[in-house]
């Protein structure tokens, strides 16, 4: 039926991942327009950064598949998937503690360097800094750049997972949850940040997000996942209306009345 | 080598025995694996203390229930120090610290033993413990042999009943679970992790003793052996599982026992425990009874 | 020059440790993985060393390489088997690798039982044969060799691909990096230099046993690597310097090798896990500020 889906960057088919008994996705079918921002929300335990994680290659499907575009990419283990052009930032920062940031983000570009066996090369030439220097500018790290990634305060941890990313030259790039913990200022920053990704690189983006500003504010388009299932699809203003969703957060009593 | 029915029996019979000795340490292992998270590698070095101060003990008054009090008291106290000075501090230190210090812990400790009690073997020939063999249908046994089995399996049973029946081991339970809820429910954390090592080193106090007196001998590094087949142990039970512990040290000394028999001659003794370990910890790391994380 | 020969012999030891280390801070140090059993590597280099001269009767020249490439070869497998465990159990496995192999070492005869073998010839170079001052040079060569394999290690995508791996594995994939083959590359290479060690060992003491690469010995590296201070360059060499100094100097210390090796190990590990080198130590601080205040940058 989709033709929208035929432009699509990232598609799943039936992709369920159960834990035991635990349906964590249960049969979702979304698919990512290329150049759009794309929201994913859903209560806690929704499924939401389990999606991230199947996509990503972290975890295998226990049954369906991921396409990315035009692939099958479900089942390849994650430093594959990221050298084809999708990167990540975790709910939980993982910087890498003891090293720079100038030398997180340079780890990210390694991306060819580190397949085959082209890792002989030395990694910090004038090319590589100027490209982590700039990714780190961008994000707006520039003078934390020497400073060791342990120091960073967490709104600026989220910024290097950002760059960090960025440095893989992706075409997807998976967001979860990059304004927790933040100021409404930095908030304001990151959106800015994420809306110019897309506008100036052309980066296709999706985005978890639990305030719900944030998402509403940046999504072109968004999923609601409610414990694995998609229950809903839109435009912000379509979901903000749709009484499942209303129901999936509030309960019952609330969709009702709304 | 033909597998007759008294050989099979008498086969069984010494895997039991090789697997009770095991169980001495690997209860211990698996508890405080269960309670800290941590390979209590150390524990085994308390099996070897134990054995010398209730020697030692026992040389002096001849009185050998004496012995095994004063050996029971030692190893307890040892067992807190080594909780409170080396594990508590470390448990906020990246993982392969207090697995770092447990091993050098367990190291140093028999060093310090040689150097004591010296490093050749110790006789420790106890008048009270029978040693008559009686043929049984093909199958030999020795009085030492029932007497062992007999006290190690009363122990267990005991630690058994502990875990199972009193408040104490229930709550040992719930902190072995989950911390932070047991505190929340009004646990005190600190003194049940106390208890565990209290009773766990009595019991490998009393296990090193038992089996020193039934091969007469102690050597410093007599926990050796014993300590890194009970790793094997707790991998192949589950870790921080103590049905699975019990179970595991029964299968290990069994198992182990007839493929010594049938296969010695291909790779040495040792050297099956340690595969069955590697394969386990590859394919089935949460063994028989534990959780799969 | 007996006192000579003394000194002499002690460098001879230091270096040879001090690259068997290398290889293991490389692994541990760099990589993060854990290794308890480093010392099965040494033996591995040291007895196919042993038996390539002695029963093949292959010069030197030719084992030196082919000792560092059974040591790797080993160090590949317990790669792969590491790459599905995690830190504890992988610790536990290196412990059980150590055993197994010194349980093979003793128990077929072609590693020469309890006596081990004996008859290791020195090398011979250009007809002369290297004894003393000569072998030193030999190892210092080797020595300085690894120094630079770790400098360029350092500088290269592979090194940042283990830093990247020892500080978060999940990120690391992330960002592009195959853990599995690294870890692979990472016991392997920490295994190789132990291999050349082996080697340098076999023909420096001319007599090789199972008893050399006891678990005891791993630790003993154990201790000399997080001296120095895990992930150094340095550290290694100053570790192993140190920890065979103490005993010379300090005569009481012989009979307590072990006690000593644990004990440093436990109160490092306590109160300076990053050894004496290692970022932010106290030593480092120091010359830091000496070398600030002497006009260097930092």
């Amino acid at each position: 039926m989709d033709l929208a889906a035929d432009k699509a960057i990232l598609r799943t088919e039936g992709l369920c991942k159960y834990f035991g008994g635990i349906k964590a996705l249960d049969h979702v079918n979304i698919h990512v327009r290329r150049g759009e921002i794309l929201g994913i929300i859903g209560p806690n335990g929704a499924g939401k950064t389990t999606l991230f994680n199947v996509v990503s290659g972290f975890y295998k499907p226990t049954r369906g598949a991921v396409f990315f575009m035009g692939r099958r990419i479900s089942g390849l283990h994650p430093a594959k998937i990221a050298r084809m052009g999708i990167g990540r930032t975790f709910q939980v920062t993982r910087p890498f503690k003891n090293l720079t940031v100038l030398q997180n983000v340079m780890a990210a570009c390694g991306r060819d360097a580190y397949f085959g066996l082209s890792f002989f090369r030395k990694y910090r030439t004038p090319e590589v800094v100027e490209e982590a220097m700039s990714i780190i500018e961008d994000v707006g790290l520039a003078d934390y750049a020497d400073q060791p990634a342990k120091v960073l305060p967490i709104g600026h941890m989220r910024r290097l997972e950002i760059a960090r990313a960025l440095a893989l030259r992706p075409k997807l790039l998976l967001l979860d949850e990059p304004t927790a913990g933040m100021s409404a200022k930095e908030i304001e920053e990151i959106s800015g940040l994420v809306r110019r990704l897309r506008d100036e690189k052309g980066i296709t983006i999706m985005l978890v997000e639990h305030n719900m500003r944030v998402a509403m504010g940046l999504s072109d388009r968004m999923y609601v996942l409610n414990y694995g299932k998609v229950i809903a699809e839109g435009t912000p203003e379509e979901i903000r209306e749709n009484p499942l969703v209303i129901e999936a957060y509030l309960g019952r009593g609330y969709a009702a009345g709304s | 080598m033909e597998l007759t029915l008294p050989l099979f029996l008498q086969l069984i019979l010494q895997g039991l025995i090789m697997g009770v000795i095991y169980a001495t340490i690997a209860l211990g292992l698996t508890m405080v694996y269960g309670l800290l998270r941590i390979l209590h590698i150390a524990h085994a070095s308390v099996y070897t203390w134990g054995a010398y101060v209730a020697l030692t003990v026992y040389l002096a008054t001849h009185n050998i229930l004496l012995a095994i009090l004063a050996c029971s008291v030692v190893c307890a106290i040892v067992g807190i120090l080594i909780e409170r000075g080396l594990y508590l501090p470390m448990l906020d230190k990246p993982a392969y610290v207090p697995l770092i210090m447990s091993v050098a812990t367990y190291l140093l400790m028999c060093e310090l033993c040689a150097n004591v009690w010296g490093h050749y073997p110790l006789g420790f020939h106890v008048a009270e413990l029978p040693r008559e063999s009686y043929n049984v249908g093909g199958v030999i046994i020795g009085t030492h042999q029932l007497v062992l089995l007999a006290i190690i399996s009363g122990l267990i049973v005991v630690l058994w009943l502990i875990i199972n029946r009193t408040k104490a081991g229930l709550a040992s339970r719930a902190v072995a679970q989950d911390q932070d809820v047991a505190k929340v429910m009004g646990i005190n954390v600190r003194k049940i992790v106390d208890f565990n090592f209290i009773v766990s080193s009595i019991l490998a106090g009393i296990g090193g003793t038992l089996v020193g007196m039934y091969y007469a001998e102690l050597k410093p590094y007599m926990g050796d052996v014993v300590a890194y087949k009970a790793l094997v142990v707790i991998v192949l039970g589950g870790l921080g599982s103590v049905p699975g512990a019990i179970v595991g040290s029964l299968i290990l000394g069994v198992a182990e026992t007839f493929l010594i028999a049938l296969f010695g001659h291909l790779l040495p003794r040792e050297a099956f425990a340690f595969i069955i370990m590697i394969v386990l910890l590859l394919f089935r790391p949460q063994g028989l009874f534990g959780r799969a994380e | 020059m007996v006192v000579g020969m003394y000194y002499i012999t002690l460098m001879t030891i230091i270096l040879i440790y001090a690259i068997a280390v290398m290889g293991l801070n490389i692994t541990m140090g760099y990589a993060g993985q854990v290794n308890l059993g480093q010392a099965a590597f040494l033996g591995i280099g040291a007895f196919t060393s042993a038996i390539l001269t002695t029963k093949l009767g292959l010069s030197f020249w030719v084992a030196l390489p082919l000792s560092a490439l059974s040591a790797f070869l080993v160090g590949i497998l317990l790669g792969a088997v590491s790459i599905r465990l995690r830190y504890d159990f992988l610790a536990m496995t290196t412990i059980g690798f150590n055993f197994i192999t010194v349980a093979i070492f003793l128990y077929y005869p072609i590693f020469g039982g309890s006596f081990g073998i004996a008859g290791i010839p020195r090398p011979v170079l250009f007809g002369l044969k290297l004894r003393g001052p000569a072998y030193l040079g030999l190892v210092a060569a080797v020595f300085v060799l690894c120094v630079l394999l770790n400098l360029w290690l350092e500088r290269s995508w592979l090194g940042m691909a283990f830093e990247t791996i020892r500080e978060d594995e999940h990120a690391a994939q992330a960002v592009g990096v195959d853990v599995r083959k690294f870890k692979i590359l990472a016991f392997a290479i920490g295994a190789g230099m132990a291999g050349l060690a082996g080697s340098l060992y076999a023909h420096f003491k001319m007599c090789v046993a199972y008893s050399d690469f006891v678990f005891a010995r791993s630790i003993e590296l154990l201790s000399m690597c997080v001296l120095g201070g895990l992930g150094t360059i340095y550290g290694p060499v100053l570790g192993s310097a140190l920890i065979i100094l103490l005993p010379e100097v300090f005569r009481p210390l012989r009979a307590y090798r072990l006690i000593m090796h644990t004990a440093i190990l436990i109160l490092l590990i306590r109160f300076q896990p990053q050894g004496l080198l290692g970022r932010g130590s106290f030593l480092q601080r120091k010359l830091r500020e000496l070398l600030g205040g002497l006009g260097f940058g930092s």
